[in-house]
Order: C-alpha cells, then sequence, then structure tokens
C-alpha cells in the first residue's frame, strides 16, 4: 500500500530531481530564477495537469479518425495506434529517468537513513511524468466510454495496461541492458559489444509487433478482433468477453515481471559501485587531438558504455526501421524514397538529444574548469546528435544505390541533413548570451511544446532544401536543394560563432 | 600572480563574498583559511573562471576572470574539493580528453604524463573507469587533470583529501618544486598545520571578508598564540563558542 510517507519521500527525491537538473541549466541566471524554476517544478500536481493539458489536443489528433467513423473494424485500428503511444513512451520515459536517477544520485542521501525507501517510490517517482501522458490517448478513451461502454472500460484498460508493459519493459532495458561499471578493460568492451547487440534485438521485438500490426490492419481486419498480443489486443475490443481474457493475461505475466524486475533497479540504483583493486602496470595510450573530435569520442565512448543511454541514442534508428523494411520488402527503395527517409531520419535524429546532453550531466562542473569555449562544446555536441542519422543514412543511401544506381547522388544528404537538424536545435537550446558552458534542462516529455518548436523549426529549414527536390527535375531540382542546404548549414555555422 | 580588489559575490541576496581584496606573488603558496561557509570555496571557483563575480575584480596573470574566463582557464589548474568527472572513461581516456582541450601536444603530454603518473603510482589503474577508482585515487587523478598542462597559477581546495602520507608528501614536494618555478599559488584546507607547513602566507576570512593576512610567524606574533590553530580558532571568534559546545558536550555525553 501507498502511504503518506512513501509520498512525501517521492516528493523529496522529485524536488531533488529538479533541482539538480536546473542547477546545471546554463540558461538560468541567478539564485531568484533558480529558486523560481525549482518551485515551479516542484509543484507536481500542476506540473501534471500542465502536461495533461498540453498532451491533449495532441491526443486529439491521433484520435480523430475514430470519431468520424462508423465501422467498428476503424474504431479498432485507431485504438491500436493510439495504445502504442503510451506505451513507447513508457518505455522511453522509464530507461531514460532510471539512467538519469543512476547518474544524478538521487537516492544517494537517503541510503544512510533509516527510512524504508523501497521499489514502489521508484515506480511513484517515475509515473510523475508518465501519468500525463495517458491524455494522448484520452480523447480515444472518452469517445469509446460515451458511445460503446463497455469497449471503452476495456480500452482505458488496456491503456493503463500499455503503461504498464512499457514501463515494465523500460526497466527490463535498463537492468539487463544497463551501465555496470567494471573495472575497464577489453572484457568490458565484449560486453558492452554484446549489451548493444542485445538491446537492438530487444527494440527489434517491439517493431516486429508494430510491422505486425500493420500488416494485420492492411490485410486482415478480422485478426484484429482476435489479437492476443499488445497494441493489437486494445483493438479487439469489439470482442469484449475473449478481449478481457486477453486482457487478465497479460496482466498475469507483466504483473509478476513487474514484481521481479523493479526490485532488480531498486537493488541496481543502490548497488555501491565496485571500487578497483591494484592490478598489474598496464600499457596506455596517449594521445592529443583537437577538442571538438575528443569531445565526440567521449560522447560515444559514454554513450555505448551506458547502454541504457543507448535507447535514446539509437532512436532515429528505431523510428526508421519499420518503414525502411516495409519499402525494400514492397519495391525496393527508389531515389525519392531514400531521400525521404535521409529526411525523416534526419528529423526524428534530434529524439537523441536528451541521451546527448545528460552524458555530461555528473560531470559538467569538471568541464567548466577546462579553457572551452561554449562555441567548441555545442559543435562536439552537433556532431554527437548527427553520427548515428549520419551513419544511418549512408547504408540507406548504399541499400537505394542497390535498387537504384542514381541513388547514389544522395550522398550529400546524408551528411548535410543531419547536421543542419542538429544545428538548428542546438543552437536554439544554447542561444543564451553567455559564453559559460552547462547542460540546458530539456526533456521531450516535460518540454513538449519546446520539441514542437524545434520540430517545425527543422521542418521550415528541410522544406526549403526539399522544395526543389520534389518539384524540379533531377538535374536541376538535386543541385539546386544541396545549394540550399549547404547556406543554411553555412548560416548556422555562422550564428555559432 | 592573482590580484583580487574588492570582490563581492552574491547568492541571491546572500553575500558568500563581501569586499574581498588580496594578492598572490609569483612563486608564493597563499593559505585561504576560514570556518564553512565562509567563501573560500567561492573565492576559487570565481578565480579559476568558473563563476562570475557579482562586484569587484579578480585577475589571474593580469587577465580579468569575468571578462576572459577561457584565457583565464587556459593558465589556472583547479583541484576541486569533491572532484567529479567522466567515470565511464578510464583514467588514460580522461587525461587524453585533458590533453585535448587544452591544447597540448601530444609528445608533450606523453612526457608529462609518464612523469605524473609514475611520481603518483597511477600505471595500474590507467585503462581502468575513474568511477572505479577508490576515493584517494580519484583525488590523484584530480591533482594531474589540475596541473598536466603546467598551469602558472594553481588553485587547490582541500586538495590533499584522501591521499595517504606518503601521498601527500610527495605531492608537498610537486608544490614546492613548481613554488620555485614561479608558479602562484592558493591552498584552502581545514588541516591548519599543513598549512604553517606548505603556506608562505594564509589569509582568513569569516563571512566572506578577509579578517587577517600575513606569514603564519606574523599572525602567531599578533595574535600572541602558539599555532596556527589556536590563532584561526581567536581570530574567527570561534574560541569561546568551541568551550562552550565541548562543555555542554562533556555534560551530555
Amino acid at each position: 500500500m501507498i502511504q503518506k510517507k512513501d509520498l512525501k519521500i517521492v516528493m523529496v527525491l522529485y524536488r531533488e530531481l529538479q533541482y539538480r537538473a536546473a542547477e546545471k541549466d546554463p540558461s538560468i541566471e541567478g539564485e531568484e530564477e533558480l529558486k523560481k524554476k525549482i518551485k515551479e517544478a516542484s509543484n507536481v500536481k500542476k506540473k501534471m495537469l500542465k502536461q495533461s493539458l498540453l498532451f491533449l489536443p495532441f491526443g486529439l489528433m491521433l484520435s480523430t479518425p475514430m470519431f468520424a467513423a462508423d465501422e467498428e473494424g476503424i474504431i479498432a485500428a485507431v485504438m491500436t495506434s493510439v495504445a502504442v503511444v503510451p506505451f513507447v513512451f513508457a518505455l522511453y520515459n522509464t530507461v531514460a529517468q532510471c539512467a538519469q536517477l543512476d547518474s544524478l544520485g538521487v537516492f544517494e542521501p537517503l541510503k544512510s537513513l533509516p527510512i524504508d525507501v523501497r521499489s514502489k517510490q521508484l515506480s511513484l517517482l517515475l509515473s510523475i511524468d508518465l501519468i500525463p501522458l495517458f491524455s494522448f490517448a484520452l480523447p480515444a478513451v472518452i469517445y469509446l466510454l460515451i458511445f460503446h461502454p463497455l469497449n471503452g472500460i476495456l480500452a482505458a484498460l488496456w491503456v493503463l495496461t500499455g503503461f504498464l508493459i512499457g514501463h515494465t519493459l523500460g526497466f527490463v532495458v535498463y537492468s539487463e541492458f544497463g551501465f555496470k561499471l567494471g573495472s575497464g578493460g577489453s572484457s568490458d568492451l565484449l560486453k558492452t559489444v554484446l549489451k548493444v547487440a542485445g538491446l537492438i534485438a530487444f527494440m527489434g521485438l517491439f517493431f516486429a509487433w508494430n510491422f505486425l500490426q500493420d500488416v494485420l490492419i492492411a490485410r486482415a481486419d478480422m485478426l484484429l478482433r482476435y489479437s492476443v498480443v499488445y497494441p493489437l489486443s486494445a483493438g479487439a475490443i469489439f470482442d469484449p468477453v475473449q478481449n478481457f481474457i486477453t486482457l487478465i493475461l497479460h496482466l498475469a505475466l507483466i504483473i509478476p515481471l513487474y514484481l521481479y524486475v523493479v526490485n532488480r533497479v531498486w537493488k541496481r540504483l543502490l548497488k555501491k559501485k565496485e571500487v578497483s583493486i591494484r592490478k598489474k602496470k598496464s600499457q596506455y595510450h596517449v594521445s592529443s587531438k583537437s577538442a571538438v573530435r575528443s569531445l565526440l569520442m567521449k560522447d560515444l565512448k559514454m554513450l555505448f558504455r551506458r547502454t541504457s543511454s543507448l535507447v535514446g541514442f539509437l532512436i532515429p534508428i528505431l523510428i526508421i526501421l519499420p518503414q525502411v523494411v516495409m519499402s525494400v520488402q514492397d519495391d525496393g527503395l527508389t531515389l525519392l524514397q531514400t531521400s525521404a527517409f535521409i529526411f525523416l531520419l534526419a528529423a526524428f535524429g534530434i529524439m537523441a538529444l536528451e541521451s546527448i546532453l545528460s552524458v555530461d550531466s555528473n560531470s559538467i562542473d569538471f568541464l567548466k574548469t577546462l579553457p572551452l569555449k561554449k562555441k567548441t562544446y555545442v559543435e562536439s555536441k552537433v556532431l554527437s546528435l548527427s553520427i548515428i542519422p549520419i551513419a544511418v543514412s549512408l547504408v540507406l543511401v548504399g541499400l537505394g544505390t542497390y535498387f537504384d544506381p542514381i541513388t547514389l547522388i544522395t550522398i550529400p544528404y546524408a551528411f548535410l541533413l543531419p547536421l543542419i537538424s542538429s544545428s538548428i536545435v542546438l543552437s536554439y537550446l544554447f542561444s543564451y548570451e553567455d559564453e559559460k558552458i552547462g547542460i540546458p534542462d530539456f526533456s521531450f516529455v516535460n518540454d513538449f511544446l519546446k520539441f514542437i518548436l524545434l520540430m517545425i523549426l527543422v521542418g521550415i529549414a528541410f522544406g526549403a532544401i526539399a522544395l526543389p527536390l520534389f518539384t524540379l527535375p533531377i538535374l536541376y531540382g538535386v543541385p539546386l536543394s544541396y545549394l540550399i542546404a549547404c547556406l543554411v548549414l553555412f548560416y548556422l555555422y555562422l550564428r555559432r560563432n | 600572480m592573482i590580484s583580487v580588489k574588492n570582490l563581492t559575490k552574491y547568492y541571491g541576496e546572500k553575500a558568500a563574498v563581501k569586499d574581498l581584496s588580496f594578492e598572490v606573488k609569483e612563486g608564493e603558496i597563499y593559505g585561504l583559511l576560514g570556518p564553512n561557509g565562509s567563501g573560500k570555496t567561492t573565492t576559487m571557483r570565481i578565480l579559476s573562471g568558473i563563476i562570475e563575480p557579482s562586484s569587484g575584480r579578480a585577475e589571474v596573470q593580469g587577465l580579468n576572470v569575468k571578462e576572459h574566463p577561457v584565457e583565464v582557464k587556459k593558465k589556472v589548474g583547479f583541484i576541486p574539493e569533491n572532484p567529479k568527472t567522466f567515470e565511464s572513461l578510464t583514467t588514460i581516456e580522461l587525461f587524453n580528453l585533458i590533453g585535448s582541450i587544452r591544447g597540448i601536444e601530444e609528445k608533450k603530454l606523453r612526457k608529462k604524463l609518464n612523469r605524473l603518473v609514475k611520481a603518483f603510482e597511477l600505471e595500474e589503474y590507467m585503462n581502468q573507469y575513474v568511477g572505479s577508482l577508490s576515493f584517494g585515487t580519484k583525488q590523484k587523478v584530480s591533482i594531474i587533470s589540475a596541473i598536466l598542462h603546467d598551469p602558472e597559477v594553481i588553485i587547490m581546495d582541500e586538495a590533499m583529501n584522501g591521499l595517504d602520507p606518503k601521498m601527500a608528501k610527495i605531492f608537498r614536494e610537486i608544490l614546492f618544486n613548481l613554488k620555485n618555478k614561479g608558479k602562484s599559488m592558493i591552498f584552502s584546507t581545514h588541516v591548519l598545520p599543513l598549512a604553517e607547513m606548505v603556506c608562505d602566507r594564509v589569509g582568513m576570512i569569516a563571512g566572506g571578508q578577509l579578517i587577517t593576512e600575513g606569514t603564519v610567524e606574523d599572525l602567531k606574533e599578533k595574535s600572541h598564540e602558539k599555532d596556527l590553530e589556536d590563532v584561526f580558532l581567536k581570530l574567527t571568534k570561534s574560541e569561546t563558542e568551541v568551550s562552550r559546545v565541548v562543555n555542554a558536550l562533556r555534560g551530555s555525553m
């Protein structure tokens, strides 16, 4: 049972979390502004309400096709797609938050106190950011509750179950693939490689579901009614008896898994770090490179070593993968399809922003002692944010060239577009006048409006670049498009200087 | 050379440092002493270019810290009280990162590192994650990180924390060596016998203000006390308070 004392501890921890994030934010000037920000962020009820209201219009947009539908099949299909959102957000947010809690050491001060701090407080703490996400599904659920009450109740239960599944799988990702500090060396490298492979395979499972959903919705409407796996099962609400049994089965599986894994995560967060013992003298490699390159390498090393952060870092791949697979399976990739995927990849690449920024959350004070200019720091972050979209875009160009050799001309996009989107986003976040470096306090869930604004800015730039490509003959369209891209990138570079 | 004139730093309405003035000459180790919360760390963070002063002037090697924080950081090596760095980098990766950001030439970096790593007996830990090191070993890493670029000015906030007696002695020798090379140093510690041993002059601050400064001998003479600890307690007006608390504790424990 949740007691008043538990809530009090959760509030203290939440406030602490807000404080630690805000004090590193260079855009916050002075003690007064910091206090104001903490006070605002610590008003949990107000914040949850504000977030819920913010997500509501997007929930309405997602659910609109349902309001005009008169067929159960369409309602079921919309419900299925709506149910995916809380699942994805809960999974992502749980992994990201756990990694942050771990690196910020929020639980440290409680360890020595005679307080019964348990795993349920961890879930409560994370749920503060998760509960407003229910707004994404709220319009669809309310619509169903009004017009199809019984099915509406099932839909609401599925959304909640989706949260629990996402939250639990987020814990699984963190506890099984998360960073556990070893002592370094080649065995840790092997572990890292295995963890990354495991993580990609694990995330692939989710996309296999997604792929299955698309195939089933498109080709076998009847099958949808008898779906037994979430999120397809959330669309099978018009067969209430069977669907209820499916729901119970889901809960019967996920609740024990949740109880098991939440304790593992909790133990992991509380675990004392291993202290290395003196080993044999070993050779070490001294090297001095450019500051930007060194900072980029540092980010990559840290991200790949903290595999829990990889979920956020690899998110562009995870978003684009199902669509690419489907296109390849249909007729292969055309020049325009490859270009479109590169544009999408570059735009969604900014989703890795949270991981890229949080990698320095524990060490920003150390970086501040070094003669590091804001410009250099931002440039390294632009490269860190671009590297995955660039690498995946190059693979796409290779794949597209295999199907249609002319696709090779899209190579410059693979470099230019991710650099442009990353530059726009980071120039915006680091646009404060001061020269000091820091970590802008930014998260997709809490700063959703800011995220939408950034996507619009990227969209405007990409729109200008894409216009000649999609409207003029290739001979003129492609060079003109590259010229515009180069000019945009040059402008963003000048702005940083 | 360090010059501090009428330095003030406010956190909200509270002044952490108030109208503070002092100078540290070339080849001098200046002890900054004071009770907890007296403004030592704030002063040292300002001088390291990490935070800006609210008013007043602080100069390092003739550079105003407010106007040229990056240039100041190039000339300063700062050892913080609680070193927090990249825990998932190995020790050598961290040193390479610092070398790159500070623009140290590879050959020079190798030479310097080899010498310091040997002196601090860190050879065994170079390929291990910084996060897996003990507190004392992390402190050694922090010291090397601060002096790797041969800074003109070294600012140390409780730099001897966690060092065993052998390492503390080696570090003291390194400090004297750097002093002989003309480096200016600020040394903050609560271990007053250590300050007596290391510092050429000391400045005592309380409530963000300088209450006295001079050589250890001068201060002893002026306050008619035998050691620096008694001078400190007397000047920070802690003597009576200490006696009262000690007596109260005797009665209650």
